[in-house]
């Protein structure tokens, strides 16, 4: 059973592309995974890490320079455009001309690998796409313009027609890309579900790490120097994979919140007590951008230091060795604070 | 624009659009430079003897055939234009647009003027005349195509890459130009005549020829729907669904360039029949499904070069307008219109 669940891998895979004259341009050299089924697998990197190219490479867009794609076993460079059609389907960023089709029509589409010449659809195949438009939640759309539909509702009937297309192996490039936050979170949690629901193996790139943390069963971290790093998301969290992903010290990783901060540098030092963690954590991010470094736990410096204690939101009383000044609102602190710059 | 594509409007649309098809070829049969009255045109057309043995040759050796050559370089240019537009993913693109038929025209004129004008497409033309005529034009367009194609791979933008056709379009006629400097007087009269397009150039003997060419690629581009449906998603998703993208654009570059050379040959280079017609075709029916929309062009092309060379032939004994100057009053509101409702348009989005 354990193996049964990988549909796609690769052993010291080569991707980039050919330039002219017969010149490679290598992006990867060395890159081994496995894309497993009933998953749900984030693919990050920085802009330029090579994202793009390896989807490219894994949907038999283009050729891998060196080592093979293995697709159920198969050598993905062998298999014909019809089987790679209807084993891995792929959702782009492309712009299309399909504003004058329904949402249906659109869906229809993605049954072309199964259908005959002229792609008439029979009755399993209207059953299908019926049944695709019912799984992304778009069933009182389908007789709509796809020009009608706002962004996110236009990427659920991609991704309709994907799963109309019935692969095993579904490619999304940045699904969520342009999108705002509810579709962000709607587009990622359905494939999620999709993921565990139709036994798919899903692979998306994207840029949305704070839900590709919370959604992902497994991330793949593409760095431009070092390769790719593939593991359960907690596991490469908290060994501090996700640290090093973006390689520029402006850029630090919270592991507790599971997000990107830039960099702190301050010029002065305060000390900060919060009743609890949201409050200290939202107190320090006002300090921080204002050039405050916070100590939290007191040391032997610290009764030097102004002091900042914050008992609810609207209760901050700052002590110095002037005196003890109480403000009811972070505006009110912060005005006080750039003073005394 | 809410109109949603439902099959028994589609069916109330195609009844309506072939009742106006029958009555334009009836009275591109009836009106003419001779007045012959209705009930003679259809006692000829029944097979029975005229008052005047004069209006039987007229009809069937004259009218009938221009009808005929009318209707099928509608249909042949229309479906031409739509499937460059659907190739190119540009509503903009169509054959004169993108100098395809200025490419088939550099073809006859190679031919026509070289040949001083002896192998003119007049009545007395041998059939090795005009087989090479079409080889030129076919040749020609197909030059100017493949070229568009391979700035297409390079050119991303749809608007650079119509600029880019523009500008090979008038390479292309000045190179017409300086060939009609180097012709005979013969050659450059009987070429000037058949650059302003007319449908009355195809006789009889010809139509068959003619009618075969177009058919041919009439029947190919039918067969190309289910291709032709996924490029709408753009080329890698259409890969992605199992379409062979380089025999599709191969033959996609053929039966346009057959459609375009065949009627540029035959009735001369016709402006804006490829580039507005799919349009009007497309707003009619409410889709880019091509199962509906590919019918639903040949008819409207049919429809609106009938529609023209009736207009032409309505001065009566005055003599006929050139089509050329026609088809731009029809088909340049369509694109004006088009632009500047994109917004409400749905295909354009």
């Amino acid at each position: 059973m354990e193996k049964e669940t990988a549909i796609l891998s690769a052993q010291q895979l080569g991707i980039g592309y050919k330039t002219s004259h017969r010149g490679m341009k290598e992006v990867h050299g060395n890159l081994s995974f496995v894309l497993q089924r009933g998953e749900l697998t984030c693919l990050l990197g920085a802009n330029g890490s090579g994202k793009s190219t390896l989807l490219r490479t894994l949907s038999a867009s283009q050729p891998p320079l060196s080592g093979e794609v293995l697709l159920e076993g198969n050598t993905l460079s062998t298999l014909s455009e019809r089987e790679i059609s209807r084993k891995i389907g792929v959702v782009l960023t492309d712009k299309t001309q399909t504003g004058g089709l329904t949402v249906y029509e659109l869906v229809a589409l993605g049954r072309q690998p199964h259908t005959g010449f002229f792609g008439r659809l029979d009755r399993q195949d209207r059953l299908v796409v019926e049944q695709a438009i019912e799984a992304v939640g778009i069933a009182h759309k389908a007789d709509t313009y796809m020009a009608q539909l706002s962004d996110g509702e236009k990427q659920k009937a991609m991704i309709a027609k994907v799963l109309a297309q019935e692969c095993p192996l579904v490619i999304l490039d940045e699904p969520t890309a342009f999108l705002d936050v509810v579709s962000r979170i709607e587009i990622m949690s359905l494939l999620h579900r999709i993921a565990t629901a139709q036994h798919k193996a899903i692979l998306l790139s994207t840029h949305d790490i704070e839900q590709a943390l919370v959604l992902a069963d497994r991330l793949w971290l593409l760095r431009k120097e070092c390769g790719m790093r593939c593991g359960v998301t907690e596991d490469l969290i908290l060994n501090g994979d996700l640290d090093t992903l973006f390689d520029r010290k402006e850029i630090c990783f919270d592991r507790a919140h599971g997000s990107y901060y830039p960099s702190v540098q301050w010029e002065k030092e305060i000390v900060v007590e919060a009743t609890d963690e949201t409050l200290l954590h939202w107190t320090i991010n006002a300090l921080n951008r204002n050039n405050y470094g916070c100590r939290i736990t007191p040391d032997e410096n610290s009764p030097a230091l102004p002091r900042l204690t914050v008992t609810d939101a609207h209760t901050l009383s700052l002590h110095t060795p002037t005196g003890t000044q109480t403000f009811t609102h972070f505006a009110t602190l912060i005005e006080q604070l750039k003073k005394q710059n | 624009m809410n109109r949603h594509p439902s099959p028994q409007r589609e069916k109330r649309l195609i009844i309506s659009l072939l009742l106006l098809l029958l009555a334009l070829c009836a009275a591109n049969l009836w009106f003419g430079s001779v007045q012959i009255p209705g009930s003679a045109v259809w006692d000829i057309l029944c097979g029975r003897k005229p008052e005047k043995e004069v209006w039987k040759f007229i009809v069937l050796d004259s009218r009938l055939p221009q009808m005929v050559a009318a209707l099928l370089s509608g249909a042949a240019l229309a479906v031409a234009g739509l499937l460059l537009q659907t190739a190119f993913n540009n509503p903009l693109a169509g054959p004169s647009i993108l100098g395809i038929d200025t490419g088939a025209s550099l073809g006859v004129a190679l031919v026509m003027l070289f040949c001083g004008g002896s192998l003119g497409l007049t009545e007395s033309t041998t059939l090795s005349g005009f087989t090479a005529i079409i080889a030129g034009a076919f040749i020609g367009s197909i030059i100017v195509l493949g070229t568009i194609l391979f700035f297409s791979t390079i050119v991303k933008n749809n608007i650079m890459l119509l600029i880019v056709g523009i500008m090979v379009g008038y390479i292309t006629s000045s190179v017409i130009s300086l060939l009609n400097y180097f012709a005979t007087a013969e050659g450059v009269h009987s070429y000037t005549i058949w650059g302003m397009g007319n449908f009355s150039g195809v006789t009889g003997d010809q139509l068959p020829y003619f009618a075969l060419s177009v058919s041919a690629g009439l029947l190919i581009a039918i067969l190309l729907i289910k291709p032709l449906n996924a490029l709408l998603l753009g080329d890698r998703y259409a890969a992605n669904l199992g379409v062979n993208i380089r025999l599709t654009r191969n033959l996609l570059l053929i039966v346009t360039g057959l459609l375009t050379a065949s009627t540029t040959a035959f009735c001369g280079p016709i402006s804006f029949i490829g580039l507005a017609v799919p349009h009007i075709a497309r707003l009619l029916l409410g889709s880019s499904n091509h199962n509906t929309l590919l019918p639903m062009t040949m008819l409207c092309g049919a429809v609106t070069t009938l529609l023209c060379n009736l207009i032409c032939i309505l001065p009566g004994e005055s003599g006929i307008l050139p089509i050329n100057a026609i088809t731009p009053i029809l088909g340049a509101p369509v694109i004006i219109y088009v632009i500047i409702n994109q917004r409400k348009i749905q295909y354009f989005n």
